[in-house]
């Protein structure tokens, strides 16, 4: 399609390791990032995510083949060019001494005004809205030295949402975050590129708010074959669990999540009753260590009870009952190791 | 529009602030001024000093010439050695990214020593005279060389930077260079002709007070067109403040912009250090206490403030350091300009151990 506003063409990422020796990481990269496209680009530690990144923003060469940014190739553009068109969050840790959220959000306006950087009605209505879009407007008046990691972040985000950039690149946004605002970063992103054609690509260890929200994940494998697809078909098709196989998770396909592999070894157990109570007395079940089953030997009835799960366990060795799953847990592994 | 709101609120805030501030430094420099050039071992009345330097008639004869060959010099020359280190520490900090840096503790003066010293006592010929009568291009020669020196030093404190990172380890590093340069100084004062050695003795000292017409005409011009040219560069030096990698993002060439200050640091630092010798402290805390009192690190302030800011405390600290006509005994500039900036030094580091205490890494 003609409409990508990022496009990498056969582009070979990789770093100059020294001066005449180059490490290609990743080979014969396509990519399109369309307006208003949330992506993800996930894959294990050291696959290779920054250094893609970094090919794909122009800092730094690609191996080969060509990154184009709104129809220019990256290289050529100067950096001024640049940061019109495209912006970018880093985890750099920031230190600038007195300055408020405001006055650094204004410094996003740099790649579009003048030489001595004076704003004019429109550049302070860009910059209000960035505040608004970045859910950052109430921090406006605070010192940025003052505000935790969370707020700097939304800051950070107002700043490069103030170059008004058809790109918006974020290296791992959520690294520093704790769950909830993780799922807020997330939904920020989101309703920026409903509302707005900005297209975001981020990098992210968060698999499962990915595939959730993302429109489209680009996955590099531990062995550098790189991948792009819908989350979904990506899940369907098997290509998230192994990218991240070996890595001490895996991919639970029915939850769509990942879970802790675990380390025990897994008894079958049929578990039934009511759809609720089983849904978690399976967790209940999984995280004791056994393996549900549908055709399993040992059984666990189970039923909703007013505020607990009732359960009959029968198993070759013994049978019990009870309510509660924290007593459900315990039976299981002492049974286990029996 | 909804986020109309804390524009506002900023803007009525600190609007007073800037203005007040730059008003009172105005002042602040204009009295220091009038003051030096009025007291000392003859007083003169500020009123006085003040119409004389407009054109007005003196009340003695005398008066003139004492307000403008004796003591107009050094008031200007302080003026400009302040202003000129003051907008070089502004700089140095955000090129290093390191809130203690400055001209005088990161060993930039001192290479402008060792550089303006190789040129007064390796250069054969000539002989003693030309230190007597030193003539314009010997002058050009010697601050050429303490620029060149600066420059050199400078780039070599940065390369440093870059690999250690720490604020206070790049500080040490910085003092390190300084005793070698004065150690190699040193070197070369020993096995130099004694003839010549007058012409260095201005550099260990750090003065305004020694400053000639002459010299002043390659001061002045040189400090003022470049401090005033300083603010051009206030917009990258913003995005700097962010980092390398931000700023390069945001539409700068941040190499060129680099070599542009470090460019600036070495001539305000080289031409001061060249007439004036290594005047300490006041690149370190002007800056800080300028961005202090604005309570913004926003270089299209903090550069013009911290100029002001400069030269207020080089006018001063002159003041107090013997050009009052109260003590017969001249003090050091430095052990004022210490009393001013040591404190600053141990107030950076308290607040920013407290600030990294708060917000783990």
């Amino acid at each position: 399609m003609s409409d990508a506003v990022l496009r990498a063409h056969q582009v070979d990422a990789g770093y100059r390791s020294s001066r005449r020796s180059h490490v290609t990481i990743l080979r014969e990269v396509d990519i399109e990032l369309r307006p208003g496209a949330l992506v993800c680009l996930l894959g294990p530690n050291g696959a290779g995510k920054s250094t893609l990144l970094r090919t794909l923003v122009g800092a730094q060469r690609p191996m080969a083949g060509t990154v184009e940014l709104g129809g220019h190739n990256i290289q050529h553009l100067d950096p001024r060019g640049r940061a019109q068109r495209l912006s970018v969050v880093l985890t750099d840790r920031i230190d600038v001494g007195y300055l408020s959220a405001l006055e650094l959000v204004r410094l996003g306006r740099s790649p579009r005004s003048g030489r001595l950087a004076r704003l004019v009605a429109t550049d302070h209505e860009v910059v209000d809205w960035a505040l608004d879009a970045a859910g950052a407007t109430d921090l406006a008046t605070r010192q940025v030295h003052e505000l935790s990691d969370g707020e700097r972040q939304r800051v950070m985000i107002a700043r490069a949402l103030a170059q008004e950039p058809d790109v918006l690149v974020l290296d791992e946004p959520t690294a520093f975050l704790d769950l909830t605002r993780r799922v807020e970063l997330m939904s920020l992103l989101r309703g920026l590129t409903a509302t707005t054609d900005l297209a975001v690509l981020m990098s992210t260890h968060e698999l499962e708010l990915a595939l959730r929200h993302a429109d489209e994940i680009w996955l590099v494998h531990p062995d550098r074959h790189f991948q792009c697809g819908a989350p979904e078909d990506l899940a369907f098709a098997g290509d998230i669990g192994r990218a991240y196989a070996g890595t001490g998770i895996e991919f639970d396909d029915e939850a769509g999540t990942f879970t802790v592999r675990n380390p025990r070894n897994e008894l079958p157990i049929r578990v039934h009753g009511d759809e609720r109570a089983t849904r978690w007395a399976t967790r209940a079940v999984v995280r004791a260590g056994w393996q549900p089953e549908p055709t399993a030997d040992s059984t666990l009835d189970v039923a909703s009870g007013p505020d607990a799960i009732r359960w009959d366990l029968r198993t070759a060795g013994l049978s019990a009952r009870g309510t509660g799953c924290s007593a459900l847990v315990e039976h299981l592994r002492g049974l286990d190791r029996c | 529009m909804h986020g109309q709101v804390p524009r506002t609120i900023v803007e009525k805030q600190t609007a007073w602030r800037v203005p007040v501030v730059f008003g009172l430094l105005v002042v602040v420099v204009v009295l220091g001024f009038l003051l030096l050039i009025g007291q000392g071992s003859v007083a003169i009345p500020i009123d006085e000093v003040a119409s004389i330097l407009l054109g007005g008639e003196p009340a003695r004869a005398v008066h003139e010439t004492i307000v403008f060959d004796a003591r107009l010099p050094k008031a200007l020359t302080a003026v400009a050695a302040g202003a000129a280190l003051a907008v070089g520490g502004a700089q140095m900090q955000t090129l290093f990214r390191n809130p203690l840096a400055d001209p005088f503790v990161l060993g930039v003066s001192s290479g402008a020593t060792l550089g303006a010293a190789v040129v007064i006592l390796g250069t054969a010929g000539s002989g003693a005279g030309w230190l007597g009568g030193l003539d314009a291009i010997g002058r050009f020669g010697v601050a050429g060389a303490a620029v060149f020196g600066a420059a050199a030093t400078l780039l070599l404190a940065l390369l440093f930077a870059r690999r250690v990172g720490s604020p206070v380890t790049v500080l040490i590093v910085g003092v390190m260079f300084g005793y070698l340069a004065g150690a190699m100084v040193d070197v070369l004062t020993y096995y130099a002709d004694p003839e010549r050695l007058r012409g260095l003795a201005q550099f260990s000292r750090g003065t305004v007070r020694d400053v000639t017409w002459d010299e002043l005409r390659i001061v002045g011009p040189v400090c003022f067109v470049v401090t005033l040219a300083a603010p051009f560069m206030a917009k990258p030096l913003n995005l700097l403040l962010l980092g390398e990698r931000y700023a390069s993002t945001m539409g700068i060439e941040v190499r060129r912009v680099q070599f542009l200050t470090l460019i600036s640091v070495a001539v305000l630092a080289g031409v001061t250090t060249a007439f004036c010798g290594g005047i300490g402290f006041v690149g370190l805390a002007a800056p800080h206490l300028v961005r202090g009192l604005l309570k913004t690190s926003d270089h299209r302030v903090v550069l013009p403030a911290a100029a002001l800011l400069g030269a207020a405390i080089v006018l001063v600290a002159e003041y107090l350091a013997g050009g009052n006509g109260l003590t017969d005994t001249a003090l050091p500039l430095n052990s004022i300009t210490a009393f001013i900036g040591a404190p600053v030094v141990l107030w950076v580091l308290l607040r920013r151990r407290q600030e990294t205490a708060q917000v783990p890494t």
